[in-house]
């Protein structure tokens, strides 16, 4: 970066602070080689005998500048004479080996002679490291090769395409730093050839690609690329490959413009033409994968057909290979729009169309073919053709903005004046077009994609200005605070209720195997099978989104069950999902749902407690009622079909059916591999809490005279629901205020088919104490009444 | 007589002496005093006594009578001493026994902390609003400055149902469809579901998310860090540190992200922040002019800001959890700590 920008004085942690409090996050800092590596120094061979007792193994002797030492090395690559790289005893080398004296094979070795893999340099080598000859001696050799270098890892916003390059980046630091930024100046020495005579370039569709930049670069050796290059390409993740390939990557790296090097003897008719797809349906791009094509693909065509894919990737039939000897290098301007759709359709994602979509500096492409030709040159001998082939018919115009200072005051809350923001867009290369006693009319630099109206302008300024700089008001928190909507109140009194009965809330992922359902045993007409389907779900397990919460609690249960935790009571809110029917959307509807299993209550000392049964969750459930200020009803309906005949109910809110409670099939609770009973719930909550947020709490007086409490047991039919009874006893007159059951039996003593019921009635007069013989009345006109609706007789 | 009475009183003495309960004490009582005790026939045969006897006789049998009563009511106070604190030893328990619970349940950690965080910003004056978790790719995308092939995308993995409907991806569609049915000023907190295509240790495919949105005449960005840090210090403690630092979103502009300083090692760098001493607790910004023109607002009247968090994130701050995946498992070994 320091090629671009002054960087005296600032320290890379600093820096790194700075660039992410202007919006470049910086995600790491880290060096590019590590610290321990000052202690490889550089050495001469002055002797090489191989090992007496190894055939593999040579016998070094080495000068470090101070001392000769013997060393016993397994490569085969050095000669006397060469310069190498040496790690004494003690040093510790990044793979972890620490360098101790020892004797293989009988010989004495005092230090190690290292490749540039095993100092981390590259990923694989041949042989150890040689040094150029003549090199000072006993210097460290991260110093000598200028591999000592921070790095810092940046997260870009997809807004902020020109920042995925070093230049970019540098721009950034100069803005922030108000220092200048320079590009250096490219040296080419053009050889006698001219690029015109050696390739031609065609532009088809220039929507798609308004300019295209090509050099030719000839009479190339290609070799490995010098370590410089292969480490700083390490530390930006990118593999190195051949000095050609990585040069072209190298520039992108540098300048953000992503190059593609064509092999110009692969090139068909030695010409380029770039136009969409059309009717060619598939290409083999140079990972030899065969894609198939969309008509509005942008390809880069030689003189007979495809050769890469636009701005994504290359074709085999022109890549660089073994035998090149000559390249085209291709640097582009293509329309982001473009390249994003067709990288979707393919679905492929490169570290090229990664900058193409965000946006590459059109007013730079020639810049980055020059310089990729001078490292070519430099690097792999090449021979620089003269001219570039710039093909750019309708130069891209910026475009022009008017930016208010009072408008950013008023979006900022602060109050900067006109030189302030000027200095600002001086800073980032803005240029101010015009001026006048509201605004500025500016021109944003080619490379800010991002850069279209007067609120992208604002951000800027507030970006450079320092967002910490930005008072903090209070403007916006002394509004009244605002109370609950009814029902989210509602909602709150039912989550305290069930937690007081001992149930723990679940979250469960709204999508469940549509196999869950099939084992609850729904009926396929019900809508527990309308399901809501997702197009790419994350496995077979999350394919559609629930129609009952059960699915969900019943695996938490079984889950539980397995750690040992035996006596599980968990409730879960969560919407359930129903089909899309016609409508733009699924319904999403609230639901409440509870599994209880195990004890009742803990186990105490005193006394065994029971397992939790059917009438635990009635109660519950009933309580809920109550507590909602509204009267749930249970009839003996089987609706959830996972759950056991005669011990289900469906629950009934003003006659509608909003859910059910019951104990778990047998049959379907072996599926799950619960021994024990297991009771659950699941109810439609919108209906409750809509009734529950219009119920009025009025207060009743308390009475003042006493009440008169009589029991009265029935034989009945076995089949009467005690409901019914209880009902029909509740409305029989004003001053029998209350009625209960308080006791249930059959058989023994009673005849077969019939069993006992017994009620204690409650009753009072608010206005006087009640006498005997009004309660009697009352209570032998109740015995009539029973014996005439209910065929019971009094006991 | 005199000292029949006497004698009476010394037998008496003699036998509640004796006595070794309270029932024997009574029994001793209706035998000496009783209707038909040895006393009270005593006290009969005085009628038959000469005259001149009769006073002196009758108050000594009187005092007699006081006497023994008084016997038997030490003797009756000492038994009863005696039996309470038998009763009391027998009935002792031993305290450090366990009690006998009925335990209560919990809510899970994620609606405690979004209950805390809408109840900090319902003090603020927000008011709480809700959106559908199954949603047009119109709302999740479209209306928020998200055009399809818009690399904002590539952000946010995206489940869908058809071409047009998404499980929304954040609580953001939900600004839109409340500015849609309301003109400024509008102040709304969103709790909700969101749902990303995404599973591996640091993330689930479903997470819950808090949105805020604030649109009125005169909104700064000023505001926004006052509202903001409101917050902040309200759920974190008002010593903890917060940067605003620019980033990016789509639907505003100026965009920044809201770090706290990490409150794991206050700062000082850990695992937790990666080492930089800061969290990253939100994302937000001024809405942008071009989300307004989805729902007809004109922008050089109305300005505002727009906020969103993920619960889970803060719950994980909150109690230390270090498994993203413990809150979708359901374990009460888990559950019960909350």
């Amino acid at each position: 970066m320091s090629d671009f920008v002054d960087l005296s004085g600032i320290d890379p942690e600093e820096a790194a602070a700075r660039l992410t409090m202007a919006g470049l996050e910086v995600a790491a800092i880290s060096q590019l080689c590590p610290s321990a590596l000052d202690r490889v120094i550089s050495a001469k061979i002055t002797a090489l005998e191989s090992h007496p007792e190894a055939d593999k193994l040579s016998l070094c002797t080495v000068f470090d500048g101070k001392e000769e030492l013997a060393i016993v090395c397994g490569a085969s690559n050095m000669q006397s004479g060469d310069w190498v790289a040496l790690a004494p005893v003690g040093t510790r080398l990044p793979n972890g080996m620490t360098i101790k004296k020892s004797k293989i094979r009988g010989i004495a070795s005092s230090g190690m002679l290292c490749s540039a893999a095993e100092l981390g340099f590259e990923e694989e080598s041949a042989g150890i490291m040689i040094l150029p000859t003549g090199s000072p001696l006993g210097e460290p050799v991260v110093e000598l090769l200028k591999l000592q270098d921070t790095v810092l890892e940046l997260e870009i916003t997809p807004n902020r395409g020109d920042c995925l390059s070093v230049i970019g980046v540098a721009r950034e630091m100069a803005a922030i730093y108000k220092r200048p930024f320079k590009l250096p100046e490219i040296k080419l020495k053009p050889g006698p050839k001219v690029a015109a005579d050696l390739a031609e370039i065609r532009i088809s569709d220039p929507d798609l690609n308004p300019r295209y930049v090509g050099r030719v670069v000839e009479e190339l050796v290609l070799s490995e690329s010098p370590l410089w290059l292969k480490a700083r390409l390490q530390a930006a993740g990118v593999r190195s490959i051949s000095n050609v390939v990585d040069v072209t990557n190298y520039v992108m790296l540098e300048t953000g413009q992503p190059l593609h090097a064509f092999d110009l003897d692969l090139l068909r008719d030695r010409r380029i033409e770039v136009r969409r797809a059309g009717t060619e349906k598939s290409f083999v791009t140079l990972d030899g994968i065969e894609r198939s094509l969309d008509p509005e693909t942008l390809m880069i065509c030689d003189g007979q057909g495809s050769v890469a894919i636009a701005g994504i990737m290359g074709g085999l039939n022109s890549e660089i290979n073994s035998q090149t000897r000559n390249v085209l290098i291709e640097s582009a301007f293509f329309q982001p729009a473009s390249i994003r759709r067709s990288a979707r359709i393919l679905n492929l994602g490169t570290e090229a169309s990664y900058r193409f979509e965000r946006g590459v500096d059109s007013q730079a492409t020639a810049r980055a073919a020059d310089r990729a030709a001078e490292l070519l040159q430099n690097l792999a001998q090449g021979r620089v053709a003269k001219g570039a082939l710039d093909v750019y018919p309708e130069p891209r115009v910026m475009p022009e903005i008017f930016i208010r200072p009072s408008q950013a005051n008023k979006l900022l809350g602060l109050e900067l004046d006109f030189a302030a923001v000027k200095d600002i867009f001086e800073r980032l290369q803005i240029e101010i077009v015009k001026e006048t006693s509201d605004g500025f009319t500016v021109i944003p630099p080619a490379y800010r994609f991002d850069l279209e109206r007067e609120v992208d302008l604002i951000e800027e300024i507030v970006r450079l200005y320092g967002y910490d700089q930005v008072p903090v008001t209070a403007a916006r928190i002394s509004d009244p605070e605002v109370m609950d909507q009814p029902d989210v109140a509602c909602l709150r009194q039912l989550r305290k209720t069930i937690m007081a009965y001992g149930y723990q809330e679940a979250v469960n992922y709204s999508f469940i195997d549509p196999e869950a359902v099939s084992s609850l045993q729904f009926d396929r007409e019900s809508r527990f099978y309308d399901f809501v389907c997702l197009r790419n779900p994350i496995s077979s397990e999350m394919a559609v989104m629930r129609t009952s919460l059960l699915p969900g609690l019943l695996t938490n249960l079984k889950d539980n069950l397995r750690v040992n935790v035996k006596d599980v009571r968990l409730f879960e809110v969560g919407r359930n999902f129903y089909g899309l029917a016609g409508q733009k959307l699924p319904s999403e509807e609230l639901f409440l749902a509870g599994v209880a299993c195990g004890r009742r209550y803990c186990d105490h000392f005193s006394a065994p407690d029971g397992a939790v049964d059917f009438f635990d969750l009635k109660g519950l459930l009933e309580e809920l009622a109550a507590n909602l200020q509204l009267e749930l009803n249970f009839v003996a309906e089987n609706y959830y079909k996972c759950l056991t005949p005669g011990r289900a109910a469906a629950i009934m809110l003003d006659n509608q059916v909003v859910g059910c409670v019951g104990q778990l099939h047998h049959e379907v609770a072996e599926t799950y591999g619960f021994d024990n009973e297991v009771l659950l719930f699941e109810i439609a909550l919108a209906p409750l809490l809509t009734v529950s947020a219009a119920a009025v709490i009025t207060y009743q007086g308390l009475a003042r005279y006493p009440a008169v409490y009589r029991d009265l047991a029935f034989l009945v039919e076995a089949s009467i629901p005690a409901a019914e009874m209880l009902a029909y006893i509740r409305k029989q007159h004003k001053l029998l205020i209350g009625a209960e059951v308080f006791d249930v039996f059959q058989g023994e003593v009673l005849p077969s088919g019939k069993k006992s019921l017994a009620f204690r009635l409650t009753f009072q007069d608010m206005n006087k104490t009640l006498t005997d013989k009004k309660v009697n009345a009352i209570i032998t006109r109740l015995i009539k009444g029973i014996e005439e609706s209910f065929h019971g007789e009094v006991r | 007589m005199e000292d029949r009475l006497q004698g009476l009183l010394t037998e008496a003495r003699e036998l509640i002496g004796k006595a070794g309960s309270l029932d024997e004490i009574e029994t001793l009582r209706v035998n000496i005093l009783g209707r038909k005790g040895t006393l009270t026939a005593m006290l009969k045969g005085l009628a038959d006594l000469p005259r001149e006897q009769k006073p002196v006789l009758g108050k000594l049998a009187n005092q007699i009578k006081e006497q023994i009563l008084a016997v038997l009511e030490d003797a009756r106070r000492i038994l009863a001493e005696a039996e309470n604190r038998r009763l009391i030893v027998e009935g002792a328990v031993d305290v450090t026994l366990p009690g006998r619970r009925q335990p209560v349940g919990g809510t899970h950690p994620i609606t405690r902390v979004t209950d805390d965080v809408c109840a900090i910003f319902k003090r603020l004056g927000f008011s709480v609003a809700q959106g559908p978790e199954v949603e047009l790719d119109y709302y999740n995308f479209e209306a928020l400055n998200i055009p399809k092939d818009h690399p904002a995308r590539q952000m946010q993995d995206t489940f869908y149902i058809s071409d047009d409907v998404v499980l929304r991806t954040h609580t953001s569609p939900v600004q839109i469809r409340v500015m849609e049915k309301q003109i400024p000023p509008v102040k709304v907190i969103v709790p909700g579901r969101v749902y990303r295509c995404d599973s591996d240790l640091t993330h689930t495919p479903m997470f819950d998310q808090i949105e805020g949105l604030l649109v009125d005449k005169d909104v700064t960005f000023s505001d926004l860090k006052g509202v903001l840090v409101a917050f902040l210090h309200a759920f974190f403690g008002s010593s903890a540190r917060v940067r605003f630092r620019p980033s990016y979103f789509p639907f505003t502009e100026p965009s920044a992200e809201v770090d706290i300083e990490c409150v794991m090692c206050n700062g000082k760098g850990c695992r937790v922040c990666g080492q930089t001493g800061w969290l990253e607790i939100l994302g937000c910004g001024m809405v942008d002019p071009a989300v307004y023109k989805f729902v007809n607002y004109d922008p050089e009247e109305f300005t505002g800001f727009a906020f969103g968090m993920g619960v889970e994130r803060l719950a994980m701050l909150r109690y230390g959890i270090d498994d993203l995946r413990l809150f979708f498992a359901n374990d009460l070994r888990f559950l019960r700590q909350f």
